[in-house]
């Protein structure tokens, strides 16, 4: 019990020592922040890239109608950093993204928080949000 | 033996599937008694007898990273060059070479990224993570007067005491100096110091010289720091092809035209120390965000970049910081308790100091 201890605060204290590197591109490029949405449907893709990631979904919106929505990350480097990898999420896991609207009103918006349905675990969270994988 | 094979079990658990070689144990680095990678150790040598700068290092850059030129003065800089600044900032960088996706250039030395040295005798090498690479040539060879221009350019090294000093030339003139957009032309010289100081610090001095843009040579101070125990993450910049691009749309004078105006008592609310909770990003951490009152007015400043007259765009969220917009998160007497840098990976909080 003991070895088990020092062991997962070694892998704890191995997680936290990196410095993880994450593009900054300018939010106020892409993104309104005064237009926040929340959606939940079923994953259609999810493109592990750099300079961001990308996860796809199948949402309704406020009129019931299903669209296509597309939602960046950070830098897939950087989310690797944190633990994350492209096996984190697969096509069909159910959703919820809560973010801001992309500024030229297609369907795309930043990912703040990537919540799975059936789980309630936090998706692609940063390293002090407590829940790394 | 069963304990030796329970802690590889328990290894194994504890660890990540993703962890791979990020988490892995850098080998021949002194360890203090409890394992922990002793960073104040004494400067490693090469057999010959050189400082050995090989290893995985941060730039740190606070002051410098977004503006080497925060200590010229206006009339230092070519009219030009200050008007191409200017009209970067107002398209928020979109033509920087971290949204292009193009190698780094000279600003490669003075931002705050990871690199690897590799140092041999003869040649010494610093990696990227974007996979790009530097040769720096240490046998003696000059660098040529008229090199065909290059994006990371041509340098040759020498010892100075324990310092390494590299000179390059033969850049391009398609990179800027820094995130603020400064430019360069391809007369550009650059000197480089890297004085390792113990195990995991080095000081770092770089020096532009450009005198068709700058009346004067730009000396950037940073550091580095030794990162024990992971790895360079391949990072393909133009993964994504032109996807961002295609929703870059977005001007800095969009949020001035749509500010509104907040009652001062609001303001006044705000005011404060604001310590970053959230360690993503490059740089020192935590960082921390100044915000100020004046002349009914917020303005915020960022761990020594300057400061910045925010943009309302509702009671609560402000616009005009750095690309990023900050939005106030209050309690019930409407005094704020804490605030959220918008990134495009998402909101990064800061606690108010007490």
């Amino acid at each position: 019990m003991k070895i088990k201890a020092v062991v997962v605060i070694v892998g704890i204290g191995l997680l936290l020592a990196a410095r993880p590197i994450v593009a900054h591109h300018a939010f106020a490029a892409e993104f309104d922040a005064n237009k926040p949405v929340k959606l939940t449907g079923a994953v259609t893709k999810f493109d592990w890239t750099n300079p961001h990631a990308w996860i796809y979904i199948d949402a309704k919106d406020e009129t019931g109608k299903v669209a296509n929505w597309g939602f960046e990350l950070a830098a897939a480097s950087g989310l690797m950093r944190q633990g994350w990898t492209r096996f984190s999420l697969k096509a069909g896991d159910v959703v919820t993204i809560e973010g801001t609207k992309a500024k030229n009103g297609s369907n795309n918006a930043n990912a703040q928080t990537v919540i799975v349905a059936s789980t309630g675990q936090k998706l692609f969270a940063g390293a002090n949000q407590g829940q790394n994988p | 033996m069963k304990t030796f094979g329970l802690v590889i079990i328990l290894s194994v658990l504890a660890t990540p599937v993703a962890a791979q070689w990020v988490n892995h144990p850098t080998s021949g680095i002194p360890r203090t008694r409890d394992g922990k990678p002793n960073l104040t150790a004494s400067v490693p040598k090469t057999p010959d007898g050189k400082v050995d700068l090989s290893g995985l290092w941060q730039r740190i850059s606070p002051k410098y990273r977004r503006n080497i030129a925060a200590d010229l003065k206006p009339e230092e800089i070519q009219s030009w060059a200050r008007t191409l600044v200017q009209e970067r900032q107002e398209d928020l960088g979109k033509g920087h070479m971290s949204v292009q996706c193009l190698p780094w250039g000279p600003s490669y030395t003075t931002s705050e990224r990871l690199f690897k040295i590799v140092q041999t005798p003869g040649l010494i090498l610093m990696l990227d993570e974007g996979l790009s690479y530097r040769q720096i040539f240490m046998d003696g060879r000059p660098l040529e007067t008229n090199p065909n221009p290059s994006w990371m350019g041509y340098s040759v090294g020498r010892w100075e005491g324990d310092t390494l000093v590299v000179q390059s030339f033969g850049f391009n003139a398609e990179t800027w100096l820094d995130s603020a957009g400064h430019p360069h032309t391809e007369a550009l010289r650059m000197t480089e110091r890297y004085r390792r100081r113990d195990f995991g610090h080095m000081d770092v001095e770089v020096t532009f010289e450009d005198p068709a843009v700058y009346a004067r040579p730009i000396k950037v101070p940073l550091s580095a720091e030794l990162q024990p125990d992971t790895e360079l993450i391949e990072a393909v910049c133009n993964e994504g092809g032109d996807r961002n691009l295609e929703h870059w749309v977005g001007k800095a004078s969009d949020e001035k035209a749509s500010s509104i105006k907040v009652a001062p008592e609001i303001l006044a609310r705000y005011a404060g120390s604001y310590v970053e909770q959230d360690l993503w990003g490059p740089g020192p951490h935590p960082r921390t965000i100044q915000v100020t009152v004046s002349d009914g007015a917020l303005f915020a400043e960022l761990s020594n970049r300057g400061k910045v007259q925010l943009s309302p765009q509702t009671n609560t969220t402000f616009a005009g910081f750095f690309g990023w917009s900050l939005t106030f998160v209050t309690d019930s007497q409407g005094t704020a308790t804490h605030l959220l840098e918008m990134h495009i990976s998402g909101n990064y909080r800061y606690t108010k100091a007490k």
